[in-house]
């Protein structure tokens, strides 16, 4: 990450943190075992000092911009305090770089920082190698500290603050504290300078042979030097003795084992500081001694798992920090009178030169930033209660002279002062606090009761928590008072950085209060903010802008400003991130009512602003294809051409959808789910729209394939249609379930589903591929590639099927490849679907059955009325017709014929004749027939002939049942028919009939004109076997019967 | 006078905008879609005492560089956004007030029209006409 100018993170709450930039360093440690070590420390969010109720907040940084700390003059939260250099080594010579390194870390900031650790892996705690001889490191480590202490004096041992303060008395190197120190040096106001030397002597004579019970000899040195300063201020003793605080030079002088001993045991009980070897150091510690400290610097962990006590060490070194805060905002109140130069913001340092230092106004302005920056001071020392104070006077001070940049600051202080105060805090746990003090008060209960007596204000070192006369802002008070700044900034162009900051925090002030119209309108000052910006830093704050308009739910400006930020990481300028862009335009997506899954945008008009929507995805796609993922470009491009084919134009469409085409020719869209680097899914989209799909019908078999029930085998009948011939119930639902047909499909068969489509643009639309979509059984789709014409007539296709397996068959939808697109719709996405839409329709598979092919040797009848238009038998598959002259009985087979021929097997077929014959009474037609006799049956005719025709039409229907395979055994037959048109020609007539009485009372005779009606010859046998007469073609010739009539 | 008119349905979809230079479109369409959030903001905040009257007129809902971006809700939250020049320092909020008057009895004309389906774009002339004229004004 890019140390940036701009903290876009910033909250009121941060101008009480202490700064500490926590770096990597040396190529030994590895970038992921740095994160895990700098989320560890990080996750120290505050540090509470022992013995106080005070409550130190510090802030983590991995890299801070030295411009930006060069504010920190102007705003001390801005500095950076403190420096932890976390690096690794695994012999000498690489801790020599790792020292050399970290010493330039150090100086890098050193106007500002405080204090400083270097966190060394691969060494043992000691500081040896590992597994290597123990001598050599420890003596390397001293070394290096006793080199490096000459520069870097000011650090020293864990929480021992005076050592701290000591450093600037002997160190050359005077930084931003320049002042202070002098007054420290000069003046000999601060008890401190005594304990210089004491400080460091505790923990590194301590370097004893074993470090287990350290105090006690460390107090033992300390005592003899102690009364010098413990002379000195006498004041101070009675608490700090037991606040065991920043001045613990008189609690060492005082109560020597009750004070001190917080800090020596913390030094010294750790371990780890190098000073393990005690033989070899010892000599030269001492030489060095009182000044030697850079070693306590120094933590080394053999590895990053052995790093228990890190926080621990974390949580000193913050405290050593807040130590010296304390001591410098102390020494502030005290005496400010002194100053030649006044503090000043980086831009500023240039107007000071040559000012005429007498004047009023300059001594006023160096007046009342040395307040403000106390007020600063008492913030970050989490005394806010005076710092209201401060500011309060020091804004009174600077309005005498208009120093706008400082009111300004002032002003903000007080409202983080203000917002700090009514912030809910811990109830501080006092009375576990005061035990662990007991616990260090070794047998000393006395000091406990001069605490509170002589508790002052003036050293601020109070247990009573800050003082609750100071009126807190409200809500209101501190959005006037924000505002106030914020003006104040606008007036010095310089300071814009800092009113941009000013008005993000306000904004997220607001925020938490839910005060979303205000927040609003910092936002919107925010927004015009202008000053010179890298590319990155504009992104940064427009995402920054648009995270925070997220947060008060304004979701189109912060899709706005994530749009806007996406614009600007490709602006020309800059090496363009089309990564980066692209996911920026990927977040806006939801603020225009888009997003990446089909199903979750809203199709209806409200989701609205087409024309943006359009706008947007066509930028998401290009940046899209940019990042060469042509995978990612289609998607959005299909999602684009789904979501807005409707309202586009028909020169759009033709763009859009030669677009698509481009993009597929290049790599084909998939029906899969893409998962990008952020984790974000991009569910497939499927083009449901082209074609729209207007109906989706299962077709049953054709009757002669239909599947039928075999007639129950066990007897028990009925079946499933039980007693009751008609169910209402089952009526009712027959009608509408469309999910679930009525109607069976055949394993193996090709089966059939009707679809009518419709084109929804301008231009004939080409499906190269459209098949069914199914599931759970095995089958063979048979696609079809449909040419659908532009006019928005519906179109008829039938999409085909080959169920593999017998079960239960589930039609999910169908897939389509259009433009290049391969797309599953699924019949619950079809928005267009009548009746309304289906999830999926279940039709059931029986197993295979065989098929028949029926023929017959005669002609194909053209024309079969009767049967085949009424829909009853409409299983026909072959039809015959034959003209047949008139005799007895119609049709017959022989069924032994058939059975000697059964089982069939595939492949092979089955013959067998069918006899027919005209059926006829050889009447002529009834209106000549003239009855002669009342009894004669055959007077009445059942001839089919219309008057004139003496054809009679005999329409037959042959059906055959058959079934086998696993289909017979599941109980389903086939059946098929053969249709038979049958003309029955007229043969011979009898046209006229007499009876004649014969000599005989038992005979009669029988007289009969017959007619031959046919064309041909015909010979016609009567009267028994012997008499046979000869007829021609329309011949009319009288025979004789002799008929035997018995009489009664 | 105005530099973009539009009228914004109940469900936030946009029926009708009109702009004056045509040929930064888009430019409003962003604006006026944005302020919209100021709107909800506004109206949620006001519809806590739903029995009062409420103002129609919502004021200034956010200045940007060149524009200033006017709100008005109809009682049956049909949204007016008129962006104004905000070099024209002669409009006070009275007049824009009156202009949200005369936008609101246009479309209450326009909504009188029997074959208008509320919810449909507004194509009416007469409508059009009467925006134009705001635009178009001085």
């Amino acid at each position: 990450m890019a140390a940036q100018v701009i903290d876009y993170s910033q909250t009121a709450e941060d101008h009480r943190s202490l700064l500490v930039l926590v770096r990597h360093t040396g190529p030994h440690l590895h970038a992921e075992c740095f994160n895990r070590i700098y989320e560890r420390i990080s996750c120290i969010k505050s540090v509470r000092v022992q013995g106080q109720n005070r409550e130190i907040c510090v802030r983590f940084r991995r890299s801070y911009s030295v411009e930006a700390n060069s504010w920190g003059e102007f705003q001390s939260h801005r500095k950076v305090l403190g420096s932890i250099t976390v690096g690794k080594c695994s012999d000498h010579a690489q801790f020599a770089e790792l020292f050399a390194s970290y010493s330039r870390h150090k100086e890098e900031y050193a106007a500002s920082v405080i204090n400083s650790r270097l966190v060394a892996f691969g060494l043992n705690s000691d500081g040896s190698a590992l597994q290597k001889d123990e001598v050599e490191p420890p003596e390397n480590a001293s070394v290096h500290a006793a080199d490096d202490q000459e520069q870097a004096k000011r650090p020293c041992d864990s929480g021992s603050s005076e050592s701290v303060l000591a450093v600037p008395v002997d160190s050359e190197k005077q930084q931003s504290d320049s002042k202070f120190q002098q007054t420290l040096s000069g003046t000999r106001l601060s008890p401190v300078p005594s304990s210089l030397s004491l400080s460091p002597s505790p923990s590194l004579h301590s370097s004893l042979p074993s470090s287990t019970s350290p105090s006690p000899q460390a107090e033992s040195k300390e005592q003899p030097s102690s009364p010098a300063a413990n002379s000195r201020r006498h004041s101070f003793n009675s608490q700090d003795n037991n606040n065991k605080s920043k001045p613990a030079a008189n609690g060492v002088a005082t109560t020597p084992s009750g004070s001190k001993s917080p800090n020596t045991s913390r030094t010294s009980a750790s371990p780890y500081v190098s000073r393990s070897n005690p033989d070899k150091t010892q000599s030269r510690q001492a030489a060095n001694l009182p000044k030697e400290s850079g070693a306590s610097e120094i933590v080394f962990y053999p590895s990053l798992d052995a790093c228990s006590d890190i926080e621990e060490r974390i949580r000193d070194f913050i405290t050593s920090l807040y130590f010296v805060l304390e001591g410098k905002r102390l020494d502030r109140s005290f005496e400010r009178n002194e100053k030649s130069m006044p503090l000043c913001a980086p831009f500023e340092k240039k107007d000071f030169v040559g000012v005429d230092t007498e004047a009023k106004s300059f001594k006023k302005k160096c007046q009342g930033r040395l307040r403000k920056h106390l007020g600063d001071l008492c913030l970050q020392a989490a005394t806010p209660g005076d710092a209201v104070l401060h500011y309060n006077t020091a804004l009174d001070i600077l309005r005498q002279v208009n120093d706008f940049l400082w009111m300004a600051g002032c002003v903000e202080g007080l409202c983080c002062a203000s917002i700090i105060l009514s912030a809910p805090r811990r109830p501080p746990s006092a009375g576990l606090k005061r035990n662990l003090s007991f616990q260090t008060v070794r047998g000393l209960p006395a000091a406990d009761s001069r605490i509170r007596t002589g508790s002052t204000y003036t050293n601020g070192l109070d247990v009573v928590p800050d003082p609750v006369s100071q009126p807190i802002l409200n809500i209101e008070d501190v959005v006037e008072k924000y505002k106030e700044a914020i003006q104040y900034y606008a007036k010095v162009k310089a300071a814009a950085m800092i009113e941009l900051e000013a008005s993000l925090k306000a904004c997220r002030f607001l925020i938490t209060h839910r005060k979303c119209l205000q927040a609003s309108d910092f936002l919107q000052n925010a927004v015009y903010i202008s000053f010179l910006a890298q590319e990155e830093d504009k992104v940064q704050r427009n995402i920054t802008l648009s995270s925070l308009y997220n947060q008060i739910g304004f979701k189109r400006k912060a899709a706005f400003f994530r749009r806007v930020a996406g614009m600007h990481c490709v602006s020309p300028d800059t090496t363009p991130s089309w990564s980066q862009c692209y996911e920026l335009l990927l977040q806006c997506l939801g603020g225009y009512g888009l997003n990446v899954d089909p199903k979750d945008v809203r199709r209806d008009r409200a989701s609205g602003w087409p024309v943006l929507q359009y706008r947007v995805l066509h930028e998401l796609i290009y940046s899209a294809r940019r990042i060469s993922n042509p995978h990612i470009a289609v998607r959005h491009m299909s999602l684009l051409v789904d979501l807005m084919l409707p309202h586009l134009s028909t020169s759009d469409q033709r763009e859009t959808l030669s677009g698509l085409s481009s993009l597929t020719a290049k790599c084909m869209g998939s029906p899969q789910p893409i998962v990008l680097g952020s984790g974000l899914v991009l569910p497939p989209v499927p083009l449901l729209s082209l074609p729209i799909v207007r109906s989706f019908r299962l077709l049953a078999p054709s009757p002669h394939l239909e599947p039928t029930k075999l007639p129950d085998q066990t007897g028990t009948g009925g079946g499933t249609s039980g007693v009751f011939l008609y169910k209402p119930s089952s009526l009712a639902t027959k009608r509408t379930d469309l999910s679930k047909p009525d109607f069976k499909w055949t394993c193996g068969d090709v089966c059939e589903a009707s679809l009518q489509l419709t084109n929804p643009l301008a231009d004939e639309l080409k499906v190269f591929y459209m098949g069914l979509m199914t599931s759970d059984l095995e089958t063979e789709i048979l696609p079809a590639n449909p040419n659908i014409p532009a006019d928005l007539e519906p179109m008829n296709i039938k999409l085909k099927v080959k169920p593999k397996a017998a079960g239960t068959l589930k039609i999910l939808g169908y897939t389509t490849v259009v433009f290049g697109v391969k797309s599953n719709c699924r019949l619950r996405d079809l928005r267009e679907l009548r009746p309304s839409p289906l999830t999926e329709i279940q039709v059931e598979v029986i197993p295979p059955l065989p098929t028949l092919t029926l023929s017959c040797s005669l002609p194909k009848a053209t024309t079969f009325s009767t049967l085949g238009s009424t829909g009853v038998n409409n299983d026909i598959v072959a039809s015959g017709s034959a003209a047949l002259f008139a005799v007895h009985e119609a049709i017959s087979w022989s069924q032994e014929n058939i059975q000697a021929q059964l089982p069939l097997e595939p492949g092979h077929q089955l013959c067998f004749s069918l006899q027919l014959r005209g059926n006829s009474d050889f009447l002529v037609p009834a209106p000549e027939t003239p009855a002669r006799t009342p009894m004669s049956h055959s007077s009445r005719s059942r001839s089919d002939t219309d008057d004139g025709n003496k054809e009679k039409s005999l329409e037959a229907v042959l059906t055959l049942q058959y079934s086998g395979g696993g289909g017979l055994a599941a109980g389903y037959c086939r059946q098929c028919s053969l249709a038979l048109n049958l003309d029955t020609l007229p043969s011979v007539y009898v046209s006229n009939w007499t009876v004649q009485h014969t000599y005989s009372a038992g005979h009669c005779r029988l007289c009969l004109d017959l007619t031959n009606h046919c064309g041909h010859q015909m010979d016609i046998h009567y009267g028994g076997q012997d008499k046979t007469t000869s007829l021609g073609p329309l011949q009319t010739r009288s025979r004789q019967l002799r008929l035997k009539v018995e009489l009664e | 006078m105005a530099a973009c008119v539009a009228v914004i349905a109940k469900e936030n979809y946009p029926l009708f905008i009109k702009t004056i230079p045509t040929e930064n479109e888009l430019k409003f369409y962003y604006t006026v879609h944005t302020s919209l959030d100021v709107v909800e903001e506004k109206i949620s905040s006001l519809g806590k005492n739903a029995n009062d009257l409420r103002e129609l007129y919502l004021g200034l809902l956010y200045p940007t560089e060149d524009y200033k971006v006017y709100g008005y809700v109809t009682n049956t939250r049909v949204k007016f956004v008129v962006v104004v020049d905000s070099s024209n320092a002669s409009l006070r909020d009275n007049e824009i007030r009156t202009m949200f008057k005369k936008l609101h009895n246009a479309y209450v004309d326009m909504l009188c029209n029997p074959f208008y389906k509320p919810g449909d774009n507004i194509t009416s002339k007469s409508f059009d006409n009467i925006v134009v004229g705001m635009l178009q004004q001085d």
